[in-house]
């Protein structure tokens, strides 16, 4: 079992999970909040609208009931201008936002004005042809009321007649017009400044409405323009809102990716923990020598720095890459730390068999070993945090049960292993044993056989005992012994005679 | 804890039996050229000088070299082997060169050279030599065995890690899930893999270790049989010796004319007949084989 321990990456990737979280909960508050808040805007426009639709309503149920109307009904179309002034003005400004400055509130029925812009009166004339509008309109009325046109009081005509006089005004031609028509509008013009004494666009300004626009046959139509037109801008407005929000949210999203000064704080965090961490031991090991920090040289001071050097160079490195590897990842802390412990631990292995110090068995079995306890680390630390909401101490816990888990399945696996081992050797005895009768046997059964020749052969060819009988009697078994042919060999005086007489 | 110091501790031990099984198949062979070294000397230098002497006697020619002949027939069984061998040897030797030592190791034949190949044959007996000779260098089954153990080893480890990098990278309680029970069992596989290879070492061992234990018998008789050649050959030197120091035989050698019964002592006959029988049975020895 290895000795790796994971609780120093784990307590890094700890730390790297709370600034990861304090950077992403910020960030989600931040969005949250512009959510709210472009909802609270789409809602008030939303009022707006309705409200703006109520004033274009108003012009409406004006039109729909002609007993309102003033006049004849050839003159009716002067009402129904005012009130398309009053309402479709406001509607406009409500949507936006903005309060209604256009009332009716305080004119009386005979009153010189028609209408209170931002409290100042307007007298609305609306005349078929400009110069029935500038003459009997408002010269008529200018001299009918002294002041009105002269105290900041002003008149509205139909759009499309100012737009004709400001050409006229500017020496434009204009088709359709008599040069006498022409001349006539510059006459009026001149009129009405004299009597005003002020400017002709002070005292004259354009309605919302052409002159067609207001007549009975036609004016259902103008109020449905311009209720489109409120739908459109209403459309527009909320568009609007909606873009700025999205804007303002790629914006937070942007402040708070994880950033390079973010990266470095924790690279910085990681150093300190290793470094601690590494003189921790480092004293530990050295008190458990016996030593008290009185008596601690300089030389093994200096094994302190140079350990805290060591851990915070790893420490810091362990931090930078779990700060990447859970930013740029879906990978939580747990096991991205689990996943630089791994990687620590395989890269010390690699290097020790690069040097020669384990085989390649061992590099391959550890190497193994320490992914099957790295991914179990990995497991457990994500559980710990899971099941114990506190930063680090949850991961930490985790681990520290993963450890003990595995040490404990550890040792009950090599006892397994032991066990099985002690069958293979037993098989193998057992199986050498039963061979071994069979061989012992063989090899009792050769010697035998050599020993018995060996005897003969004694017999065959000593010489000394001057004894031919025996020496004739022992090449005779001899012969047989080694298995040659019976008819070729000698035993008798006749065989003797075939052999060497014939 | 995944089986890895059985499974390697049972290749360890295997390894120890092939070497020891390599240094008797060493010894095996070694002894086997003697015996084929010592028997090309009897056939050459003492049955043609018996053959001469007998014939020196005998009213008619007599041949022993029928048994010279047969051993001869059987080398030129042998040497057709041989060829063979050495053709594999060569083309080993081009495969060793090319892929390095370990192959070398590995191909039996290689470890057999032309002239042992011959020594093998000559000792085990034409029947049995090919069954001879891969015993003797049976490392090539087993290293085989063993590259595909080690082979297996490696692939099972190769998808270890990959296995475990998929894990690495799953995410919420469907993966710890999977990754959990995939741990498990990915354990419980390696440990089987291991353990199964452990065993199939365990195995080979039992197999190598009764290989041993015959190479061993085969030893005894091989020395056996090279010293009942030998003492039979002294044998059959010193009783040649002794008949040409007897004076009157030598006279009756030197008489031109047909020799008759009577001209022989009851010992000379004796002593003759045992010659001729103890020739026939050297050659019957140039030819035994390791029958066991």
């Amino acid at each position: 079992m290895n000795k790796k321990n994971y609780y120093q990456e784990q307590a890094i990737g700890g730390v790297a999970n709370i600034i990861n979280q304090d950077r992403v909960q910020e960030m989600n508050k931040l969005v949250i909040e512009n959510s709210k808040y472009q909802n609270s805007l789409l809602q008030k426009q939303d009022l707006n609208f309705t409200e703006a639709l109520k004033e274009v309503n108003k012009v409406r149920d004006f039109v729909n009931n002609p007993k309102n109307i003033l006049g004849s009904d050839l003159t009716k179309h002067g009402e129904v201008a005012e009130s398309l002034e009053v309402h479709i003005r406001n509607a406009k400004d409500v949507l936006e936002g903005k309060i209604k400055v256009v009332t009716f509130e305080g004119v009386g029925r005979t009153a010189p004005e028609d209408y209170l812009i931002n409290g100042v009166d307007v007298q609305s004339k609306f005349y078929n042809g400009i110069n029935n509008t500038l003459n009997k309109g408002i010269l008529e009325h200018m001299g009918k009321y002294e002041t009105f046109g002269r105290n900041g009081s002003f008149y509205h005509i139909p759009k499309d007649q100012y737009e004709t006089i400001e050409k006229v005004m500017n020496g434009e031609s204009i088709k359709g017009l008599t040069q006498g028509t022409i001349d006539k509008i510059k006459d009026n013009i001149s009129k009405i400044e004299l009597r005003s004494g002020q400017t002709f666009t002070d005292v004259v300004k354009p309605g919302i409405s052409n002159y067609n626009e207001v007549q009975l046959g036609i004016v259902h139509k103008t109020i449905d323009g311009h209720e489109e037109a409120v739908e459109l801008r209403h459309e527009k407005i909320q568009n609007s809102i909606n873009d700025d929000s999205k804007l303002k949210r790629e914006t937070i999203k942007v402040e708070h990716q994880p950033s390079l000064d973010e990266a470095l704080k924790i690279v910085g965090i990681g150093a300190i923990i290793g470094g601690a961490s590494s003189i921790i031991l480092n004293i530990y090991e050295k008190k458990k020598e016996g030593k008290s920090l009185n008596d601690f040289s300089s030389d093994d001071w200096k094994s302190v720095g140079v350990d805290f050097s060591k851990g915070a160079a790893k420490g810091g490195v362990t931090g930078g890459v779990i700060y990447g590897i859970t930013n740029y990842s879906d990978i939580g802390a747990p096991i991205a730390s689990a996943m630089v412990s791994a990687s620590f631990g395989v890269a010390k292995l690699a290097e020790a068999y690069k040097e020669g110090k384990i085989s390649q068995n061992e590099y391959i079995d550890q190497g193994q070993l320490l992914c099957l306890d790295s991914g179990a680390v990995a497991l457990g630390a994500t559980a710990g945090q899971v099941l114990i909401p506190i930063p680090i101490v949850g991961a930490l816990v985790g681990t520290y049960a993963t450890k003990i888990f595995m040490t404990i399945s550890a040792k009950h696996l090599s006892k397994k292993s032991n066990e099985i081992k002690r069958i293979l050797d037993r098989e193998y005895s057992e199986a050498m044993a039963r061979f071994n009768v069979h061989y012992q046997k063989l090899i009792s059964e050769i010697l035998e056989e050599y020993e018995n020749v060996g005897g003969i052969m004694k017999i065959a060819f000593d010489f000394d005992m001057n004894n031919s009988v025996l020496n004739l009697n022992a090449s005779i078994e001899l012969a047989e012994l080694h298995g040659v042919d019976k008819k070729r060999i000698l035993r008798t005086d006749n065989d003797f005679e075939d052999y060497f007489l014939l | 804890m995944l089986n890895g110091d059985l499974k390697n501790n049972a290749l360890e031990e295997l390894k120890k039996e092939e070497s020891r099984r390599e240094a008797i198949g060493k010894t095996v062979v070694s002894a086997s050229e003697k015996l084929y070294k010592k028997r090309q000397n009897i056939s050459v230098a003492i049955i043609p000088v018996v053959e001469n002497y007998i014939n020196s006697i005998a009213n008619t020619p007599r041949e022993f070299d029928d048994a010279v002949k047969k051993l001869h027939i059987s080398y030129n069984k042998f040497k057709a082997q041989v060829k063979l061998a050495e053709k594999a040897y060569e083309e080993a030797k081009i495969v060793a060169k090319g892929t390095g030592t370990g192959v070398a190791a590995g191909v039996g034949v290689v470890a057999l050279a032309p002239g042992a190949a011959m020594a093998v044959a000559t000792t085990f007996g034409t029947a049995s030599t090919g069954a001879a000779i891969s015993a003797l260098s049976g490392a090539a089954a087993t290293n085989a065995a063993l590259a595909w153990i080690g082979g297996g080893a490696l692939v099972a480890g190769g998808g270890g890690m990959a296995g475990g990098n998929a894990l690495l990278a799953l995410a919420g309680p469907v993966g710890w899930s999977i990754g959990l029970v995939s741990l498990g069992f990915g354990t419980y596989l390696m440990r089987q893999k291991n353990e199964k290879i452990a065993q199939e070492a365990n195995g080979v061992k039992v197999k190598v270790g009764k290989e041993i234990a015959i190479l061993n018998a085969s030893l005894i008789d091989i020395n056996g049989m090279s010293l009942e050649i030998s003492t039979h050959s002294n044998g059959v030197l010193k009783q040649l010796k002794i008949l040409e120091g007897s004076n009157a035989l030598t006279s009756i050698i030197r008489k031109f004319r047909k020799r008759t019964f009577n001209d022989f002592s009851k010992d000379e006959k004796q002593q003759l007949m045992a010659l001729v029988n103890n020739v026939n049975s050297l050659s019957m020895l140039l030819v035994k084989n390791v029958k066991r």
